[in-house]
């Protein structure tokens, strides 16, 4: 356990350098002159000699190595520069934003997994039957759902129609009910699906027939011996979709002026708030990268196999 | 039977079992449209793909939306009642009728015809940024997969840190430095989208790199660029394709998401995104606005996901049973 | 639809072995899994009987076999690599056994897990326990299952092919170990298998079936010694020998017949050295040619008994 957190640990060193490198990269993607935007931004006038100084003054004209070397010491001060449009550290931007996103996203998992799950065993353990065609169908709509029309035909109907939840912004528990059905209901039917298949193949498996004659009982068979194992390739599945959360959750703070990061990432790129852009960029990764850590120590937790094998597999 | 399975019927322990017949369960494959069986025949099916599409009734139908929406595109200016950008402010969030048939937008102009000049963008938009992807991660995966040693660990690296970024997020935020437009918004998914295709492409290479069939070819003397345009390529080729439909749905979902957010097309172009987004601020007095255009994006991605999952299960014959 | 098994009828007294030998495919695990109650669903018996000790086991609901299942009824599977559930440990998968069926708390079945352990001759059964499958060995898997199906004393031990997975001399090993268990528990055993170096060591009676009925039927020394089925006969001519001059290998040639949709006529005859017209008058039934030994085959049945004999021992 401890020897497989270590490898997995060493392993994102060059992964870590890798992403502050197109971070920091990014900056040559926006056209223009970074001096030139910030004097624009700013209100001054950018005129040649205006320009020229800033350019001095920001280290613009140093070797590019020098400049990463002295971007990548601020990252590791928690200094992500600060934002063109409030002036204010973008550290403290995204901090303060991020609480009303992970909010959002873990709403989000939750309905996904009160949803799926139930639903996923039921196609599994009646297939071909009313509730397998069902969850089928459920699955096709769910991936083909525009989320963003999702969301809107929820606050067309919900909020406008029946005026049963608030319209948009942050709140209480009624706030949260129409932006976590809408990020998580693609995911839902994915994960749905997802965990009927896992569930099939490992109720043909040997081990399953021998607990029935063992004599067990069908709930224990079903929740615990073949729901463990199932449960194995949907939490391999998850690292990579939450990054769709994630990408999911700028738009649905969009249509819900949900006051988190993604909300704020849009409207910077539409004010060229170019540090915004790149902090986001970075923040997002680290989220990313953390949670992929997290996804893979539960799987660790859930499978022996891996926890006892000295040293090998990962 | 015989007499003898009474001779026990009066043993009080022990087992006594007298079974005229078990039915086996006969296991119908939906999606293949063939009976297999849970046990012991000696039976073989063996189908080909393209048969075994055929009788997928999903896919067909996907197939068929796929094919009028594209008919759709071409004749647009045929099928089009009207100008998709023509604006006329006396018509404005106009209700469905015999002149517009699904309506105007917000600025007078008729839904309809701009849905139907939409799918030229959605489609041509969503093909350019795939073959973008095809041309970048074929050549990548196979030269990556097959020359191996320091090269493949270089892509691989690459690859590694790309994907330590969630795709989608990456995509905005290059799209977000570019700035709005069409153009950037396919940049941006090109760049980020290639990956995992490189990433799978590499993997297949890496196995059919230690087929007999590739020995034999270089015991033979042939050479490398030979090797990669006679046999691997052609081996890699139809899995890229099978992958290919069944990401045209979440491709067309993206641009439209990105359009959705301002990112994407430009008014007055006619996208779907885009104009649902326009329709957004006119929800309560006119929901037609939002209603179609969703619709129609709902339309092609399920086409194209029904396809997709078509071409998977033909191509993938591990549904099929040989016993 | 499949006839998995087309007439099929046995019985077994308590303390006695019975073998049921095939080819794979001929129906003999179906068979066991019926008496189980433990057919995949669409499969169903058709019609048939099944007694434990004078009682119908085909009258019995759901629950009430599931209370039988483990406890009067135990099944040991071919593969010990798969019969075990991969996630939880040895202990645990013993434990709720035993908690099952005795009701007795976790910390006496714990106990008991640990009596059993040692009873099938594993050593440190207490550090056993807190493994998990894919850290013991083949045998050790293998007597893990032999304790879980002995652990209620079991009135009927179904053994499927419980040696073919492991290495030859594990195999004698565990052969011998099981012999004596047996012995000791007095549970009538059906013991599936193709081996018939197993046959002759372990079994008391043997029942050969051929694609999915009985064809012979008899006393472990009549059926070695007095084989009448031609398959029967080259079943045992199958088996190399060493030490005779005949080192040819001596296969059953053809292939199988599918079940699909079987000829009304005997079964074997495709592959039978001796088919002649009359085989081609219906399936043969399986009738008792000499006391404690039937046969299903026209030549033999319409032959005389004294004919038979008289040839067999030629």
């Amino acid at each position: 356990m401890k020897q497989f957190l270590i490898k997995r640990l060493f392993y994102l060193i060059p992964v870590i350098f890798g992403v502050s490198i197109i971070t920091f990269g990014l900056i040559n993607l926006a056209p223009g002159d970074p001096a030139e935007i910030i004097l624009r931004s700013s209100g001054v006038e950018p005129t040649m000699e205006a320009v020229a100084a800033l350019r001095e003054e920001l280290g613009l004209n140093d070797p590019v190595y020098i400049q990463y070397g002295r971007w990548v010491l601020d990252v590791l001060h928690l200094d992500l520069g600060e934002s063109y449009r409030t002036g204010r550290p973008v550290t403290e931007e995204i901090l303060y934003r991020f609480p009303a996103t992970l909010e959002l996203t873990v709403a989000a998992i939750f309905f996904m997994l009160l949803v799926s799950m139930p639903s996923g065993i039921l196609a599994a353990l009646h297939r071909h039957a009313f509730v397998d065609h069902l969850s089928r169908i459920w699955a096709l709509v769910g991936a083909s759902l525009p989320g963003f029309w999702l969301g809107l035909l929820l606050i067309y109907y919900f909020s406008v129609k029946l005026g049963i939840f608030p319209v948009m912004g942050r709140g209480g528990l009624e706030h949260l009910v129409l932006p976590a059905v809408t990020l998580g209901f693609g995911m839902a039917a994915t994960y749905a699906r997802l965990l009927r298949a896992s569930m099939l193949e490992v109720l043909g498996q040997d081990y399953i027939k021998v607990a029935r004659a063992r004599g067990l009982k069908e709930k224990l068979i079903v929740g615990r011996h073949a729901l463990k194992n199932a449960l194995l390739p949907v939490v391999t599945a998850f690292g990579m979709s939450f990054g769709h959360l994630l990408g999911g959750a700028v738009i649905v703070e969009t249509i819900f002026a949900w006051p988190g990061v993604g909300k704020f990432f849009v409207d910077s790129i539409f004010n060229r708030d170019y540090p915004v852009i790149q902090g986001y960029a970075l923040f997002m990764a680290v989220v990313f990268v953390i949670v992929n850590l997290l996804v893979d120590i539960t799987y660790v937790f859930l499978d022996p196999r891996i926890r006892l094998e000295k040293g090998s597999q990962t | 039977m015989s007499k003898r399975e009474f001779r026990c019927l009066d043993l009080l322990t022990g087992v006594v079992l007298v079974l005229e017949s078990i039915e086996a369960g006969t296991e119908k494959r939906v999606k293949a449209g063939m009976k297999s069986f849970t046990f012991g025949t000696g039976e073989r099916f063996i189908i080909s793909p393209i048969y075994r599409l055929a009788r997928d009734k999903m896919a067909l139908i996907g197939l068929g939306i796929i094919i009028v929406i594209v008919a759709v595109g071409i004749f647009a200016p045929y099928l089009a009642p009207h100008d998709p950008v023509q604006v006329d402010l006396n018509q404005k969030l106009a209700r469905p009728s015999a002149t517009y048939p699904l309506g105007t937008d917000h600025l007078g102009r008729c839904i309809l015809s701009r849905l139907i000049y939409g799918t030229r963008v959605s489609l041509s938009t969503a093909m350019l940024v795939l073959t973008v992807i095809i041309f970048i991660s074929v050549p990548a995966g196979t030269i990556s997969g097959y020359v191996g040693g320091r090269l493949d660990n270089i892509v691989m690296r690459v690859i590694d840190i790309l994907l330590a970024f969630p795709g989608l997020v990456l995509a905005l935020v290059v799209a977000g430095m570019l700035g709005p437009g069409l153009l950037n918004v396919m940049i941006a998914l090109g760049a980020v989208w290639w990956v995992g295709y490189a990433r799978i492409i590499r993997g297949m290479v890496l196995s059919v790199k230690e087929k007999e069939f590739i020995l034999a070819a270089r015991s033979c003397g042939t050479s490398n660029s030979k090797i990669i345009f006679r046999h691997i390529l052609p081996n890699v080729l139809s899995p890229v394709i099978v992958l290919a439909t069944l990401d045209m749905g979440s491709l067309i979902l993206a641009i439209s998401g990105l359009s959705f957010l301002g990112l994407g097309a430009q008014p007055p172009v006619p996208e779907w995104g885009a104009m649902l987004n326009d329709g957004r601020p006119y929800m309560q007095v006119a929901p037609h606005l939002m209603l179609f255009p969703g619709l129609a994006i709902m339309l092609v991605v399920l086409a194209f996901n029904l396809l997709g999952d078509g071409l998977r299960d033909a191509f993938d014959p591990k549904g099929i049973m040989r016993v | 639809m499949v006839k998995a098994v087309n007439g099929v009828s046995f019985d077994v007294k308590s303390g006695r072995t019975l073998a049921i030998v095939g080819e794979s495919g001929s129906g003999k695990t179906v068979t066991v899994l019926s008496l189980l109650g433990l057919i995949d669903p669409p499969g169903k018996i058709v019609s048939g009987e099944i007694y434990l000790d004078g009682r119908n086991l085909l009258g019995l609901s759901r629950e009430e076999l599931r209370r039988l299942r483990g406890k009067d009824m135990a099944l040991v599977f071919q593969d010990p690599m798969t019969s075990l559930n991969p996630v939880f440990t040895i202990g645990t998968q013993i434990t709720e056994t035993l908690i099952c069926h005795m009701g007795i708390a976790g910390a006496e079945a714990k106990i008991e897990a640990i009596e059993m352990l040692k009873r099938v001759g594993l050593p440190h059964p207490e550090k056993i326990i807190k493994r998990y499958p894919f850290q013991l060995s083949g045998g050790q898997r293998q007597r893990v299952m032999i304790a879980l199906a002995l652990s209620m004393n079991p009135r009927v031990l179904i053994a499927d092919e419980p040696t073919t997975a492991l290495d030859v001399t594990v195999q004698a090993q565990i052969l011998y170990e099981m012999r004596q268990l047996i012995k000791d528990c007095r549970a009538g055993v059906i013991l599936i298998t193709h081996d018939l170096g197993v046959v002759a060591e372990l079994a008391d009676e043997v029942a050969v079936m051929y694609a999915g009925s009985i064809v012979e039927y008899g006393d472990v020394y009549e059926i070695f010694d007095n084989p009448l089925h031609p398959y029967t006969k080259a079943l045992l001519k199958s088996i190399p020998r060493l030490g005779t001059k005949d080192e040819v290998l001596r296969p059953v040639l053809g292939q199988p017949p599918s079940l699909i949709d079987l000829p009304g006529r005997c079964a074997f005859l495709p592959r039978c050295e001796h088919g002649a017209g009359g085989c081609r008058a219906g399936v043969p039934s399986l009738e008792e040619i000499i006391p404690g030994h039937a046969v299903a085959c026209h030549r033999v049945i319409t032959a005389k008994p004294e004919e038979v004999t008289l040839r067999a021992l030629a």
